[in-house]
């Protein structure tokens, strides 16, 4: 058996050696590294989204959101550095990214001051004036909190300044900031400003305003000597709806409260899309009037997709989809698929979407092995 | 006439340290919304109004239970809001340990533990503590407080 198997492996390093095939090998090696470039190439005279979409690959995903993140900070705090310098093993430790001590460790390198908190929340965001490196969800739909962003309040807006990647900084209503962040922030400052006792201080009058009425109105209202339930429920009843209410103007959103709840529980609700069939997908390639997107990552994509499909990876995130559908019609049918019938990441991406207000959206079935394999039968 | 005295110490302090415990943990809830509603979303057992009713009135419930078993009032209603809010955490927890779901408690904000039979204890525990005293303070307390130191004074 082992004589049987040494020829084979003779007549392989034989055929190796021929001109012909070291040639092939060649080619496919250097077609395999310059991908990426041939990607960009490709894309860069297609419409405006494919465009958009470039630009949400630079550094709006992990790994390098922490370091863009923390550059960001930096920058707003005047300092002008580079990303690209900090793309070492130091500031990103491990390949889902930079972890806390990595971001601090960056901030400190570059001579400024940074400050972890946990347990943050929206009054925080308006009192810091300095940048936060804050730990979000990469989207609704995703369920660990993996991601970077670099965040500041906007008080012109009333909203926040959440700058992702290398993408501007794009104004987000707090509450749908809030349904994807977890409370870590590392403030980032040029000065060393401690803002320990400001938060603890701060917090500690917001509680006192809100439960001090709330514990004079059981005292006062004399419960125990009440002779019915009618007394006791009605005293109940106010002191819970209105520190309920009392605590969203501090906490979260009276008005959009229902929009924040909606994006933060995604991930754990019934699916809203369509289901569609190979024939569908076909007919969606040929239809203008629908977005056909590819939901597999770039370099899937450059070595073949169905022609009229643009690509936008399943992991991009929910801020970084945000600018590039800015300005695009909600109502628009939308049909997502990926590699093949087992593929799920076009279920993740419609999900993502979903959450951004995309209300016509399918998913395929069948991925483009299903469509290719069609396209060849037919031809 | 003293052992009376001595359960209403001790059923006092435990009452005062459940309503320490609804307070704190409804302070957690409280200051971050939306991220306790997408805790209560991860136990799958409400639906999408159900959970925005809960995260909105649920902590602030706490709260106002908790305060109620601190600052007094009338104990016998915080007592038995305490044992709902605590009973349908341990249905809750329950429900996830027994299908076998690896989700974290949510109890204590967002660095809780993931639900088991470390983190159950608690609730049921509290549940008790509020089911418990009930059963002492059957008679009007100001009436058994009287008579033990009248009692006192006659020895």
């Amino acid at each position: 058996m082992w004589c049987v198997f040494g020829k084979k492996v003779g007549r392989v390093m034989q055929s190796f050696q021929r001109t012909k095939f070291r040639f092939a090998v060649a080619f496919f090696a250097g077609f395999w590294l310059l991908s990426p470039r041939v990607s960009i190439a490709n894309e860069a005279d297609e419409i405006r989204v494919r465009l958009d979409e470039v630009q949400l690959k630079r550094g709006s995903r992990f790994p390098y959101c922490g370091i863009y993140a923390a550059a960001r900070a930096l920058n707003l705090n005047g300092l002008q550095v580079d990303p690209a310098d900090y793309a070492t093993t130091k500031y990103v430790s491990s390949p889902r990214g930079s972890s806390p001590a990595d971001v601090i460790r960056m901030i400190e390198d570059s001579d400024c001051f940074a400050t972890p908190f946990s347990g943050l929340s929206k009054i925080d965001l308006l009192s810091i004036a300095d940048p936060i490196i804050a730990n979000v969800r990469v989207s609704p739909s995703s369920r660990e909190y993996s991601h970077w962003v670099c965040v500041t309040y906007d008080s012109n807006s009333g909203n926040l300044l959440v700058f992702d990647g290398a993408l501007e900084g794009r104004i987000t209503p707090i509450e749908e900031f809030l349904a994807v962040w977890n409370g870590y922030g590392v403030v980032v400052s040029s000065s060393n400003s401690s803002y320990v006792w400001s938060i603890v201080f701060l917090r500690l009058a917001v509680y006192t305003l809100l439960l001090l009425p709330v514990g004079m109105l059981i005292v006062f209202s004399d419960l125990g000597n009440a002779s019915n339930w009618v007394r006791p429920f009605f005293v109940i009843t106010t002191a819970t709806i209105g520190l309920s209410f009392a605590s969203q103007l501090f906490f979260g959103s009276i008005v959009n409260f229902e929009s924040g709840v909606r994006q933060a529980t995604l991930a754990n609700r019934a699916p809203t899309w369509r289901e569609v069939d190979l024939d569908t997908l076909i007919a969606s390639s040929k239809n203008d009037s629908v977005l056909l997107i590819d939901a597999r990552d770039e370099r899937s994509f450059c070595f073949g997709s169905i022609p009229t499909a643009i690509n936008i990876p399943f992991d991009s995130s929910v801020f970084g989809l945000k600018h590039v559908f800015e300005g695009i019609d909600r109502d628009l049918p939308i049909v997502v698929f990926c590699q093949s019938q087992s593929c799920g990441y076009d279920k993740t991406l419609a999900r993502n979407l979903s959450s951004i207000g995309f209300a016509e959206i399918s998913v395929s079935g069948p991925g483009y092995r299903e469509f290719r394999k069609s396209r060849s039968k037919n031809e | 006439m003293r052992n009376d005295l001595r359960v209403n110490k001790v059923g006092a302090a435990l009452q005062s340290l459940v309503g320490a415990i609804l307070v704190g943990s409804g302070l957690v809830h409280i200051c971050s919304p939306f991220h306790f509603a997408e805790t209560v979303s991860k136990y799958n057992i409400l639906d999408e109004f159900s959970i925005n009713f809960v995260t909105l009135f649920l902590p602030s419930t706490q709260i106002v239970t908790g305060m109620g078993l601190l600052v007094g009032g009338p104990q016998k209603w915080f007592r038995f809001l305490g044992m709902l809010i605590f009973g349908s955490f341990v249905i809750a927890q329950s429900k996830v340990l027994f299908s076998g779901e690896k989700i974290s408690c949510g109890c204590f904000g967002m660095y809780s533990h993931e639900v088991g039979w470390g983190t159950i204890w608690l609730p049921l525990v509290c549940f008790l503590i509020c089911c418990i005293p009930n059963h002492y303070s059957s008679r009007e307390p100001s009436q058994s407080v009287a008579s033990a130191n009248a009692g006192e004074r006659s020895l």
